[in-house]
């Protein structure tokens, strides 16, 4: 029984709903275009339910972790007083337009955000010195090959050498965009034949644990 | 014959659907063959092999192994990046399993809360498989932020520690966070993504890469079952014949032979 519900169950609903929507986006049929639009529709209610147990969840568990005073609890009281500063200011006044969401979105989250992904520069840097040594001829090409499409990227070299830009162009417009598309192909056919195998249950995997 | 055709299925999803037919049946074809008993054989994909040296590195040095599917933006749901996502779950299996014969503790950080029951399940059957009860708190939801999950996911890395790193799933930018994040630390990454921008990252910054398509492949690399390795080689079958259309498309262009074309938009 409990195989049943915990694998067997979950995986005929969903190999149901994938043979509805995937026929529904082929044939022409207005009862399939309305039970498709239907699923979609209950999978949006579904993900908002999610999303309110999902809140209550994060309640109980900080809550629990500030009362054992596990490691970390103060961040866990921060998170609570944020979280409910940010949900009442979205829910007064429009979403977006509460003067409280606003100033917490632009001084506070976007501001993090953008400092946390500005490190990438930083991380480019050390792959780069750890990448581009020229110990074969293929290493080498590459390495003059970044050269050109560097130059091609800062507006002062282009200046200094413009015909370099031209080198740079023919890089990344001409030479990577054939192997790019090849390797979209090719990744699209693993992923169909991904798709297959999960629908016609020959990889249950994804349902987590082992057949 | 057409007319009906036309009548019956959406325009410009025709070929497709012939596509699509003509998939299943190769693959399936492949299925039976191998059952049959053709013989198939696999090239080596030193990013698989390579997860029990990382979870033995792991073992060696009494810290636990890091695992992480990646980024989507809305979840499981999306299109383009949720397939890759659950791929990497697939080979979270053979990551928590190979981790589980040699007691290593395994984290699995997760930007997707609708995955954490997939990988919970996932971990604790690897884990009860070698006889092991699964490591309490193993499965972590961090955030859907994109930067919320990269803060969450590098100050793991400080504090806990992790010998080994495998990232496999999509990912964006956060791909060289994670990566020059988990050099910094000294652990062994390995990395895997089908996501075509980040495939460098990867190649540039990981010890061990998985690339593209051979994410998707991975379950048939490890098990090798009649099922899964039938579907790799009915996809090979597949790439020699969207080869073939490609320099047929291309010769009918060149050759003003425009019905080719047509067909395939139909």
């Amino acid at each position: 029984m409990s195989n049943i519900l915990r694998r067997e169950l979950p995986m005929t609903l969903a190999a149901a709903i994938v043979l509805i929507l995937f026929t529904d986006y082929y044939f022409k049929n207005d009862i399939l275009r309305t039970t498709a639009n239907t699923l979609v529709n209950w999978a949006v209610v579904a993900s908002a339910t999610a999303a309110g147990v999902g809140v209550l969840n994060v309640l109980i568990r900080t809550t629990r972790n500030i009362q054992k005073r596990e490691s970390y609890w103060y961040l866990d009281i921060w998170m609570l007083i944020m979280m409910v500063v940010v949900a009442v200011g979205g829910v007064i006044g429009a979403y977006g337009t509460s003067i409280l969401y606003t100033w917490v979105m632009q001084n506070i989250y976007l501001a993090i955000d953008a400092t946390i992904f500005s490190m990438v520069v930083f991380d480019i840097t050390a792959a780069f010195y750890r990448t581009f040594r020229v110990r074969s001829i293929d290493a080498a090409i590459l390495v003059i090959s970044a050269f050109f499409v560097m130059i091609y990227n800062v507006p002062l070299m282009g200046g200094l050498f413009p015909d370099s830009i031209a080198i740079g162009s023919w890089v990344v417009n001409i030479a990577s965009v054939g192997p790019t598309r090849a390797l979209t192909a090719v990744t699209a056919i693993g992923l169909i034949g991904f798709a297959i195998r999960i629908l016609l249950m020959k990889d249950k995997s994804i349902f987590g644990g082992v057949d | 014959m057409i007319a009906i055709i036309r009548q019956v299925l959406i325009s410009g999803r025709i070929f497709q659907l012939i596509f699509m037919v003509v998939t299943i049946i190769t693959i399936f074809w492949y299925i039976e063959a191998i059952k049959r008993g053709k013989v198939v054989t696999l090239r080596s994909i030193p990013a698989l092999d390579a997860i029990d040296e990382a979870t033995g590195r792991c073992a060696e040095m009494g810290r636990p192994v890091h695992f992480t599917p990646g980024y989507t933006q809305g979840g499981l749901y999306n299109a383009d990046m949720g397939p890759q996502v659950m791929a990497g779950l697939v080979i979270l299996q053979k990551v928590a399993s190979s981790a589980a014969k040699r007691g290593v503790s395994i984290i699995v950080s997760l930007n997707q809360p609708e995955a954490v029951p997939i990988a919970e399940e996932t971990v604790r059957v690897a884990y009860a498989n070698e006889g092991a009860v699964s490591p309490p708190k193993a499965v972590r939801f961090i955030s859907t932020e994109q930067y919320a999950y990269v803060a969450g996911v590098l100050s793991m890395y400080l504090e806990e520690r992790p010998a080994a790193n495998v990232l496999m799933g999509f990912f964006w930018s956060e791909s060289l966070q994670f990566a020059e994040g988990s050099n910094y630390i000294g652990a062994m990454t390995i990395g895997g993504t089908a996501s075509a921008s980040q495939m460098a990252f990867f190649a540039a910054s990981c010890d061990y890469f998985l690339f593209g398509e051979e994410l998707f492949a991975a379950r048939a690399y490890i098990e090798k079952a009649p099922d899964l390795l039938g579907s790799i080689v009915g996809q090979d079958i597949l790439r020699i014949l969207i080869l073939a259309i490609t320099v047929l498309t291309w010769l009918a262009g060149n050759f003003k032979y425009t019905q080719l074309v047509s067909f395939l938009k139909m």
